[in-house]
């Protein structure tokens, strides 16, 4: 039987992995990854950003997430097609 | 232990490209692991090739050896970011320049350079690789000395 997922109450305040984001004015939950990485030969980490589509209404490459203090800008904004966005961040100076 | 001479000659380039106005300190020869701070330089031999000049009791060796110069650096802006690493090439090129004869070498000439520029971080970082083809000669018994 098919059934429709409720996709906010992955991200529900409180859960593991899920961070409060401040886009557009507005608090938003989602899911932030920012594990370690070199690829470049250099000491970095590799910000994301993930929740339902509905928690980022209209976001596109150079709009603005505010995580733990930091700014980020978005550089990839990758829909699923079921309702799931990714964003790859820019941490900005 | 002896000295081979492509040893003198790159420590002697890490020398003359250390203190540059936009890389400073971070001049780091033969690393290994991940940079921590930008800009840097990255210092580092390559190939070598080697020819038989002169047939004598020690023949006398003409050697090519590749150098390596790694201008790293990150920004946010991508346009800042190519000045960035075009400013840290001409100030490397100029040190060169003034340094032909680094560590006992005949000449240090530019061969060429690849640029990558890597996305899979918090910021872009921008890697240039400059090629020097150091011309050294030395006699076949003596590696350790250039002549």
């Amino acid at each position: 039987m098919a059934f429709k997922e409720n996709l906010a109450a992955l991200v529900q305040p409180g859960l593991p992995g899920v961070k409060a984001a401040t886009y557009a004015g507005a608090t938003v939950y989602g899911h932030f990854w920012n594990e370690y990485t070199d690829p470049s030969g250099v000491e970095s980490s590799a910000p994301r950003f993930g929740c339902p589509a509905a928690n980022l209404p209209g976001v596109v490459h150079g709009s603005v997430l505010v995580i733990e203090g930091n700014t980020y800008k978005a550089v990839n904004v990758r829909a699923d097609g079921y309702g799931w966005l990714y964003v790859r961040l820019e941490l900005q100076p | 232990m002896t000295t081979h001479a492509a040893e003198t000659i790159v420590a002697a380039a890490v020398t003359a490209l250390t203190g540059l106005a936009t890389t400073g300190g971070n001049v780091f020869p033969s690393r290994a692991y991940p940079l921590e701070t930008l800009p840097a330089l990255l210092v580092d031999m390559a190939d070598e090739t080697s020819d038989v000049q002169e047939l004598q009791a020690s023949p006398l060796l003409m050697r090519n050896m590749e150098l390596t110069v790694t201008a790293v650096a990150t920004d946010v802006d991508p346009t800042t970011l190519r000045a960035t690493i075009n400013s840290i090439r001409a100030e490397v090129e100029v040190a060169i320049a003034a340094n032909q004869n680094i560590g006992g070498a005949q000449s240090v000439l530019l061969s060429g350079n690849t640029v990558e520029l890597v996305d899979e971080q918090q910021r872009p970082v921008m890697r240039s690789t400059m090629r020097f083809n150091v011309q050294y000669f030395t006699q076949l018994n003596a590696p350790g000395t250039a002549v």
